[in-house]
């Protein structure tokens, strides 16, 4: 019983930790539905460690622990992470706007978290289906981008990760990228790939249960690639421009050491976007490539000609990602935005004021980025203070953006265009 | 001279063909109820952003102890975010610093004054005790906040909480001095200056 008792004492510290969230000062009320089911799930494990008797089978007893301490090992970076949801530094004003999309795109239901992260990298949580989560979008940025409201087109790229899933675009994609990686083994590097791998002996011998295990990474490769693809693409046609330029301020150059093999390479990458870009009239910076670089290649043959084989399919669905992406957008009514708006946004940022009327949040970080690339035209003379101190500069842009935001919010609650 | 309530409302539903210097009142007034109003003054909602002191370390509020370094507005306060549709509740005899929900900037020929309404003295709420916005201010208006009487008070953002008098100066002042008058969206402290005349009367005893 020393087992049992040991799974409840951790059971009932992180019970006592979610009543203590439970009372936190949350500003957006969409954490405690979410803390509330965690609370249930513990608690349903509390119930079952109860039905332990001395004489329970040890085998037994040890699954029931061992499913527990999963489940506390599940959930815990989640408290973490709505803990940290409360905390001031966050973009508060975005809640209401990033909703209405992500409402639009996954539906009324769909539940909104934006968190801070300590980790420089945002990214969603991919929750297990049985916690009940599938319509919780969860969105954390980078600690020091969180009140950052020109890094806001990145949680694009987030939410991407969840119309993937919403969407079974896994499903879709599992064997389209199974046929694009045999084609290619077989069509284009069928000698080498021998040389690496003679087991499977003839390209007839790909499909068949032995032949698939050489091939197995780069499919799961390529299929990880497509996805990360897909969601830079829903990050790019919401956001448009403002994400080229977020995007290139969080990541380029690129990140040294070998590259992770689940991401596409950084310029084939920066290739996708310039691809989907023109296909939406979506203006590509000159220069923009110049910012990145490849991460090294794997120091072994065998990982180089697998990932070869990934990057490779993942180049040749491309054009299918993009459509995907931009035709469930559209039927979503979510690539709305307008140059005439963002253009009188920029005016009103060049007056020191927000948006009067700004009509999306697509509209208010163009502008925003327009205004920053270009200097924060008329504030030299019009706020020569603020302009000559990068900081208050850095300051006043992001409050315009954030009181814009809470603009659109209040133009939406209350029916103006 | 103080401009009346249509005034203004004229120069708000100007301000996008007005490049130069326009008053500009974001999100904006109904200003087709303004033009009917017989007053002179504009209403200014409640924000979202509040800030409260918080009892920290220092042993007092010296903002002339520049040795041991003056408390930062981090270290003394503490922001909160009420989200539309939430309440704060400001209790008897408390403080808080809130913030117009209106973004304002204020031409170069204009000066504002901010005084609190009626209804809300009333029931013990005073609000503003610094009133004066400068010529070429812009940003939202942070507001000082009192409950004076024995009962707590929730406050909504979004509700009309004080109002803005607006007087048009003799000439206009210079843009680029006006630009210091820059605001931001949420409460601040606010740096309290010294000069020379203050310095020498500080030092003579020392």
């Amino acid at each position: 019983m020393e087992l049992v008792q040991y799974t409840n004492k951790k059971l009932a510290a992180v019970l006592l930790v979610i009543e203590a969230l439970q009372s936190g000062d949350f500003p957006h009320s969409h954490s405690k539905p979410v803390l509330d089911r965690i609370e249930t799930l513990l608690q349903e494990r509390v119930n079952t460690l109860g039905l332990i008797q001395p004489d329970t089978d040890q085998a037994v007893t040890k699954t029931i622990c061992k499913e527990i301490l999963h489940k506390i090992f599940t959930v815990y970076p989640l408290l973490g992470f709505i803990a940290r949801s409360m905390d001031v530094r966050n973009s508060f004003e975005l809640h209401g706007p990033f909703l209405n999309i992500v409402s639009k795109a996954l539906g009324e239901d769909a539940k909104l978290i934006i968190s801070s992260e300590w980790d420089f990298s945002p990214f969603t949580y991919n929750m297990p289906g049985d916690l009940g989560f599938s319509k919780v979008v969860f969105i954390g940025i980078p600690v020091s981008e969180s009140g950052n409201g020109l890094a806001i087109p990145l949680s694009g790229h987030e939410l991407g990760h969840n119309i993937w899933r919403a969407y079974k675009f896994h499903d879709k994609y599992y064997r389209v990228v199974e046929e694009t990686v045999v084609k290619h083994i077989e069509k284009v590097i069928w000698d080498e790939f021998q040389q690496y791998f003679p087991a499977v002996g003839a390209p007839t011998n790909l499909t068949d249960m032995i032949g698939q295990q050489y091939w197995l990474k780069s499919w799961y490769w390529s299929m990880s690639q497509c996805e990360e693809i897909f969601c830079d693409f829903i990050g790019l046609f919401l956001f448009r421009e403002s994400y080229l330029h977020a995007f290139a301020y969080l990541i380029a150059p690129g990140l040294l050491g070998s590259r992770a093999e689940h991401y596409p390479n950084m310029l084939d990458r920066v290739a996708a976007l310039r691809q989907a870009s023109d296909s939406q009239g979506i203006i590509f910076p000159d220069s923009y490539a110049n910012l990145f670089e490849d991460s090294d290649t794997p120091p072994d043959a065998e990982t180089r000609l697998l990932l070869s084989i990934s990057d490779a399919a993942t180049k040749q669905l491309i054009e299918q990602l993009c459509r995907d992406a931009a035709s469930l957008l559209n039927d979503k009514g979510l690539l709305a935005h307008s140059f005439a708006a963002t253009k009188r946004i920029e005016k009103s940022f060049s007056m020191g004021v927000p948006a009067i009327s700004p009509q999306s949040l697509t509209n208010i970080i163009n502008a925003a980025w327009n205004f920053s690339r270009n200097a924060m035209p008329g504030w030299s003379h019009r706020y020569p203070s603020v302009y000559t101190n990068p900081k208050r500069c850095e300051q006043m842009l992001n409050d315009l953006i954030f009181k814009s935001i809470e603009v659109l919010e209040i133009n939406q609650i209350q029916g103006i265009e | 001279m103080l401009l009346r309530s249509s005034t203004i409302a004229h120069l708000i539903d100007d301000c996008e063909n007005n490049e130069s210097d326009p008053l500009v009142i974001t999100p904006k007034p109904d200003t087709r109820r303004i033009h009917g109003d017989s007053s002179a003054s504009v209403d200014l909602r409640l924000g979202t952003w509040f800030r409260t002191e918080r009892a920290s370390r220092h042993p007092l509020l010296d903002v002339y102890d520049r040795d041991r370094l003056a408390p930062t507005e981090h270290s003394i306060t503490q922001a909160h975010y009420i989200p539309f549709g939430s309440q704060f509740i400001l209790h008897p005899h408390s403080f808080v610093l809130a913030v117009t929900l209106e973004w304002i900037r204020l031409p170069f020929y204009l000066a504002g004054m901010v005084t609190g309404k009626s209804s809300w003295g009333r029931r013990g709420l005073i609000i503003e005790t610094a009133p004066g916005v400068h010529p070429g201010y812009s940003g939202c208006l942070t507001l000082e906040v009192t409950n004076v009487g024995d009962v707590p008070i929730a406050i909504k953002p979004g509700t009309k909480i004080c109002q803005i008098f607006l007087y048009q100066l003799d000439g206009t002042v210079n843009a680029a001095e006006g630009s210091r008058f820059v605001g931001q969206r949420q409460p601040q402290l606010g740096a309290i200056s010294s000069d020379e005349f203050a310095e020498k009367l500080f030092q003579s005893r020392t």
